[in-house]
């Protein structure tokens, strides 16, 4: 980090992150970039094969490379030859932070110690994002992000009960694993500034899953239960009955969980809202008001009682629209929320008026895309704004020859060698 | 600096040497529910002394969420509240009572770091807005998240986690094509937000101590959470695709999914990556003649027929042992994994390695296995030095720490302050 006394533009500026990770733990290095740190992607020469090859540079994948490289540099480097692992050690002489998705046969294949990099480099911050952690019994299981949802629990829990299990419908367990290193990388950091000493962060993308469940394994632990999948109606919370959590309106779908969400005064106030709107306009069936719903009576609702109730909630809700809906849930504190589609979410009027999504142009992608903008808004130190992702090799010159020193021939030949 | 750790309470192989990285940090935590305390219960696991203020006349919600030791309800019985406030101390402040201020006032004057998580009228009508307590005191860093962010037409908007992962599109793409969407389980942007938010505080208190300069920051949960669908929203702007329920499926890889297996409800998940993944999976299955099809031997193939692919895999895995399957696909290099139950969670050999979960003694839950960190540290690891408080159960701690006396205290306590 700089010396200078003049507070920098962003939270991590001067901050050199070496980013060696695959497409698993390409967020990480996309959040820390975000936050101001100079992130430099090292590929393989020739470029990441996640990036998608021409044949198929429209497919979700290149468009999944483009997102998660976004304001990073790119250098291409041979990892698998020793001239490659020598300018590695290079780039790290002035790094602060590398950070990877290799498990440990991959490490010991490529001769990456981090025990021993550390006493190279006392200040290296060093963060590891593998499915299961760097040791033990699994570490070295073959994975994917399919089963390290299944590992991690999160997979049980989710889905119809007449189904098997299904998962989460985007590769979660990648992107908190991404994030989640981020987070550990800049409590290191904050652990530097007084020690000196950078250290090995272990980041599980099991254990970033089992985080997701929240209290399903307390669940366990406390009533000897697990937690069984439920879709849109399901049994929340461990709860014995069934309760809805997706309901049908005049055009489309809400998520709503007006009664057996597990009680407090925000659902108290939502049910009560509720009645009150059903009531005036002439929906207020005597069950309504048989019991305290979400107070008193909360933990002993019967099926039966159950689905009587949802019933006259849902002749209701086939009266209204989703942004009718949505409207009221914000002037009310009805705890519902639309169903939302990607493109429903570009519409979002709150998004919109935080100016959250940003507009990037790159002839490379075929169109203008549309990327979500800073994950939180810091009054003194801004997020910087996305650029786009780098090409393969963008920045070989600049790290190479400027930062490194490189002369062009020296650069030419290790081009021609493939060792970058 | 030099606070001496528990060996027993390191991981193992770690080689804990340091002094916990918030040693010293003093957080003022109005949060509640998950999102935010989730942040704080790290922080205090870090070291960070982290003051929860709570109230009896208004209690977090998720103490009244279950599950409870022994299905008994009580404020001081939900696992849901414990396993999010590990390491913290809890002080009954009644917030509703204008009394209050002054109290929270020095506990901000005491605190580096003030979060909170409530739609932004709450601390606005509190008296206790940024913008106040920044005049207060400069140098503060303060973290909001609430669902929406701090401005915009929805900022008031009340709303849950589960809300949060339908309003941010996770809940449309999670499900069955012919089904309406199932969502993923609870509150699922709660599990987002704090990686986001974790990585916020640590850099904003990190340039802090470099700098000498705080700031605010607004931590919208639903754009935490949109940054994990970047590429899917990449992909319709560009290419007009929607992101879809597919159930399993992901349309690169086939098969692709979880099948039954033998015992109560198991499943085993399998991704064939490739088609060497699939060669190794049909010398695994014993060369069955149908998955010896050429159609079969692509990638493409294999889509195209994946009704057949999905029907001959889940006949032959219909009647094994799941943790066997997960053994031998393994030892043959296929990506297998079984679908496990919380309870089998406690038996995961690799998490009973990492030493993932941590038995802490609660005053009226008694000794429970608490979730730890994602994460290891070397040299300076997260260690849950207690069990979730009682509500209110260090009071007179942080009374006394914050300068009140004895006789204050009483008063404050039958002003129906700290309560």
């Amino acid at each position: 980090m700089t010396d200078t006394a003049t507070p920098p533009p962003t939270l991590l500026a001067g901050l050199r992150v070496v980013d060696l990770t695959t497409v698993e733990g390409h967020v990480c290095g996309r959040i820390l970039a975000s936050m101001g740190a100079d992130v430099v992607k090292v590929e393989p020469p020739g470029g990441d094969s996640t990036r998608g090859t021409a044949a198929d540079a429209d497919s979700l994948g290149a468009a999944r490379w483009w997102a998660e490289n976004l304001g990073k540099k790119s250098i291409t480097l041979n990892l698998e030859v020793e001239a490659g692992r020598e300018l590695l050690e290079r780039l790290l002489e002035s790094a602060d932070v590398l950070v990877h998705s290799f498990t440990r046969p991959t490490l010991e294949r490529l001769g990456i110690d981090h025990a021993e990099l550390s006493l190279r480099y006392p200040r290296l911050i060093q963060a590891a994002i593998t499915p299961f952690g760097l040791d033990g019994p699994h570490s070295s299981f073959e994975a994917t992000d399919l089963t390290i949802q299944a590992m991690g629990g999160h997979m049980y829990v989710t889905g119809d009960d007449d189904r098997a299990p299904v998962r989460v419908g985007v590769p979660v367990a990648h992107r908190h694993g991404g994030a989640e290193a981020a987070a550990a990388i800049s409590v290191a950091y904050y652990e530097r500034q007084v020690s000196g000493l950078g250290q090995v962060i272990d980041v599980s993308m099991q254990e970033c899953v089992v985080w997701t469940m929240l209290n399903t394994t307390m669940t366990w632990e406390l009533t000897g239960r697990n937690e069984v999948r439920g879709g849109a109606v399901r049994r929340e919370r461990s709860s014995p009955i069934y309760t809805r959590l997706v309901w049908r309106c005049n055009d489309g779908l809400v998520h709503f969980v007006p009664v057996g969400g597990g009680g407090g005064r925000s659902r108290v106030k939502s049910w009560d809202r509720l009645v009150s709107w059903m009531e005036s306009e002439g929906y207020g069936a005597p069950i309504l008001r048989a019991k305290e719903w979400n107070g008193e009576h909360q933990h002993d609702i019967s099926q039966e009682e159950y689905d009587a109730l949802s019933a006259q909630i849902q002749a209701f809700l086939l009266t209204k629209t989703v942004a009718v809906l949505y409207d009221r849930a914000v002037v009310d504190g009805l705890l519902l929320a639309p169903v939302a589609t990607v493109p429903d979410v570009l519409a979002s009027r709150q998004l919109d008026d935080r100016q959250f999504f940003r507009v990037i142009e790159d002839p490379a992608l075929g169109g203008p895309a549309t990327v979500p903008g800073p994950f939180a808004r810091f009054t003194r130190t801004p997020l910087v704004p996305p650029t786009r992702a780098p090409r393969v090799g963008e920045h070989n010159r600049e790290i190479y020859t400027d930062g490194l020193g490189l002369s062009d021939d020296e650069l030419a030949a290790l081009t021609a060698t493939g060792v970058i | 600096m030099t606070e001496l750790l528990d060996p027993a309470a390191a991981p193992r192989g770690g080689m804990a040497d340091g002094a916990q990285p918030f040693a010293g940090l003093k957080v003022a935590d109005f949060t509640w529910s998950a999102a935010g305390p989730i942040i704080s219960k790290q922080l205090a696991d870090l070291g960070a002394t982290v003051v929860r203020v709570e109230s009896t006349r208004h209690p977090d919600s998720v103490r009244f969420g279950g599950p409870f030791l022994d299905d008994v309800p009580g404020i001081n019985r939900s696992g849901f509240f414990a396993d999010f406030n590990s390491s913290k101390k809890s002080l009954a402040l009644n917030m509703a009572n204008p009394a209050s201020r002054d109290v929270a006032l020095r506990l901000v004057d005491w605190a580096d770091l003030v979060m909170e998580c409530f739609t932004p009228r709450v601390m606005e009508k509190w008296g206790l807005s940024y913008r106040v307590l920044s005049e207060r005191k400069p140098d503060l860093v303060m973290l909001s998240s609430c669902l929406q962010g701090a401005t915009g037409p929805y900022r008031e908007y009340a709303g849950y986690g589960g809300q949060g992962a339908s309003l941010a599109g996770i809940q449309y793409v999670t499900g069955w094509p012919d089904r309406e969407p199932c969502g993923p389980k609870g509150a699922y942007t709660d599990t987002i937000t704090p990686r986001f938010g974790l990585a916020a505080v640590a850099a904003a208190l990190a340039y802090r101590r470099e700098y000498g300069v705080g700031q605010h920051i607004d931590l919208s949960q639903i754009e935490a959470a949109l940054q994990f669908l970047a590429p899917e929203v990449v992909d319709y702007t560009v290419h007009g695709r929607l992101a879809e329920r597919s159930g399993n499926r992901n349309g690169v890889s086939a098969p692709c999914g979880a099948f039954r297996c033998a015992g109560d409800d198991r499943w085993v998940a399998i991704e064939v990556r490739d088609d060497d993944d699939w060669a190794r999976l049909v010398e695994l299955m014993g060369r069955p003649d149908w998955a010896t099809d050429d159609a079969f031997a692509t990638t493409a193939g294999r889509i195209e027929q994946q009704d057949a692919v999905e029907k001959g895999l889940q006949d032959w895995l219909l009647d094994r042992d799941a943790y066997e399957v997960m053994r031998s696909a393994q030892e043959a290099g296929v990506p297998a994994a079984v679908v496990q139950k919380a309870s089998d969670l406690f038996d995961d050999p690799q998490l009973a390695a990492r030493e993932h979960f941590v038995p802490l003694d609660h005053a009226e839950m008694g000794v429970c296995r608490y979730n730890g960190p994602s994460y290891r540290l070397s040299r300076t690891p997260a260690r849950l030095r207690s069990a979730a408080p009682l509500l209110g159960q260090h009071t007179d701690e942080v009374m006394t720490m914050l300068g009140y006396s004895a006789d204050e205290i009483r008063a404050l306590v039958d002003a129906d302050v700290l309560v």
